[in-house]
């Protein structure tokens, strides 16, 4: 059997697919043992292997990676073996349809921690007739619908739970104000801000105790954007004790006198965010004339104004030009 | 000439000439990644095969795009920007640091 076209009804049974496999990535269910280890074993035999002898459950992906990290690639073997024998058949002829609706939306609600966004795909494929060809992924399909992340040896198989509990935004981003977005009966989590991921302590550090240094300090420039959006940037400006040098079309340019002498420059995401409001990124420039490297526009190679003196000025050196260079015409 | 295109961090400056001593970079899973943000995974991504990353012996990295159809710019939470076939200098935002120094901006 060969599948050219969705006919209209298969058509109308992607968003239930899809909506079925998006439950299945993101369920907080605890694992269904009995289940799951059904699935590995079919999962083995389709592979030709004989059943795991040993079966060992632990509670959470970092418990298993550190049980199972330096044998994963027999896993790796086994599901690109059974995935490139269905690929080849299925993939260029409907690949494009089911891929746009099913594939893209599962795989990036779940975050990659599952494998709920490609067997989604061929989870379609299967029920649009072509089960014959899916077939191999049977077992792979049956742990992902009961179980956490797993790892299997030739002798052994190491299984884990899933999350007790998954939070995510209006857009489906990770994203808990008061703890970890994802947690796991060990305790071992993720906090993640709106989709950035970050430090506990940049989630759990009661907005009252947070400091300007300590946004200064926040090396990764997300991170700090989430630090200055969680307590508003008008108080981390009033914190700093951050004087206004320049405010222009391109942003505004602020000097820090203490602890340590800085100039930032205050920058608007050219992309909103779906509910209006754009995000603002605060990036330091040079304060001081001293140098260690030279420092030339990468357009035209004229030398850059050592201590930028408006908000053009440092955005330009932040992409190493001139403000004559520094013109993009088309920005998101 | 074409237009200095700007998504997130990274600058796109045409250019009228590429260095001659300049190297291909792998692609990365059948992309180019131009700049990659290690707290959310998002990536400033192009697909078009008509793209190539080239690196030149300062590490100043270059992009080149043939034909006649150009090529896209993607990133997960950017607007996705068309790239007219050319040469282009591939600039990534930086910041200063108390090193006095710039390094680039990490996200």
């Amino acid at each position: 059997m060969r599948l050219d076209k969705l006919t209209p009804d298969q058509e109308a049974l992607l968003p239930v697919i899809r909506d079925e496999w998006l439950a299945v990535g993101l369920s907080t269910e605890r694992a269904d043992r009995a289940r799951a280890e059904a699935g590995v074993r079919a999962a083995y035999a389709a592979a030709k292997l004989p059943p795991p002898a040993i079966v060992v459950w632990l509670e959470s992906p970092l418990q298993g990676v550190v049980g199972a990290e330096y044998l994963r690639l027999l896993l790796d073997r086994m599901a690109m073996g059974t995935g490139d024998q269905v690929r080849d058949q299925v993939w260029d002829q409907v690949g494009g349809q089911v891929e746009g609706q099913v594939r893209d939306q599962v795989g990036r609600a779940i975050w990659g921690q599952h494998e709920a966004g490609w067997l989604a795909y061929y989870a379609a494929i299967a029920r649009f007739g072509l089960s014959d060809l899916t077939h191999p992924l049977d077992g792979i399909t049956e742990v992902a619908r009961s179980a956490g992340w797993w790892w299997s040896f030739r002798d052994a198989v190491l299984l884990t739970e899933r999350p007790l509990r998954v939070q995510r935004d209006e857009r489906n981003r990770l994203h808990a104000e008061d703890g970890p977005a994802i947690v796991y009966p060990d305790g071992w989590g993720v906090w993640s801000w709106h989709g950035v991921r970050v430090p506990r302590e940049i989630i759990e550090t009661p907005a009252d105790q947070v400091t300007a240094e300590g946004i200064a300090g926040e090396s990764n420039v997300e991170v700090r954007r989430v630090l200055v959006e969680r307590i508003g940037a008008e108080r981390y400006l009033a914190l700093a004790k951050a004087k206004l040098v320049n405010r222009d079309d391109w942003g505004a340019l602020w000097a820090i006198a203490a602890p340590v002498p800085m100039r930032i420059v205050e920058l608007i995401n050219s992309t909103p965010e779906p509910d209006g409001h754009s995000k603002r990124y605060f990036l330091r420039v040079p304060e001081t004339r001293e140098r260690r490297d030279a420092d030339a526009c990468v357009g035209c190679g004229a030398s850059l104004a050592a201590v930028p003196g408006t908000a053009h000025q440092a955005v330009a050196w932040s992409y190493s030009s001139c403000t004559a260079c520094y013109v993009p015409v088309v920005q998101t | 000439m074409n237009q200095p295109i700007r998504q997130g961090d990274v600058y796109l400056v045409p250019v009228d000439a590429i260095p001659a001593k300049i190297t291909p970079v792998a692609r990365d899973a059948g992309r180019i990644i131009l700049a990659y943000g290690e707290v959310t995974g998002h990536a400033h991504a192009i697909t078009a095969p008509e793209a190539t990353l080239l690196s030149a012996t300062d590490n100043a990295r270059f992009l080149r795009i043939v034909g006649a159809g150009g090529a896209t710019l993607t990133h997960e939470e950017h607007g996705a920007i068309a790239i007219a076939p050319g040469e282009y200098r591939v600039v990534i935002g930086r910041e200063w640091t108390d090193a006095m120094s710039a390094r680039q901006v990490i996200d």
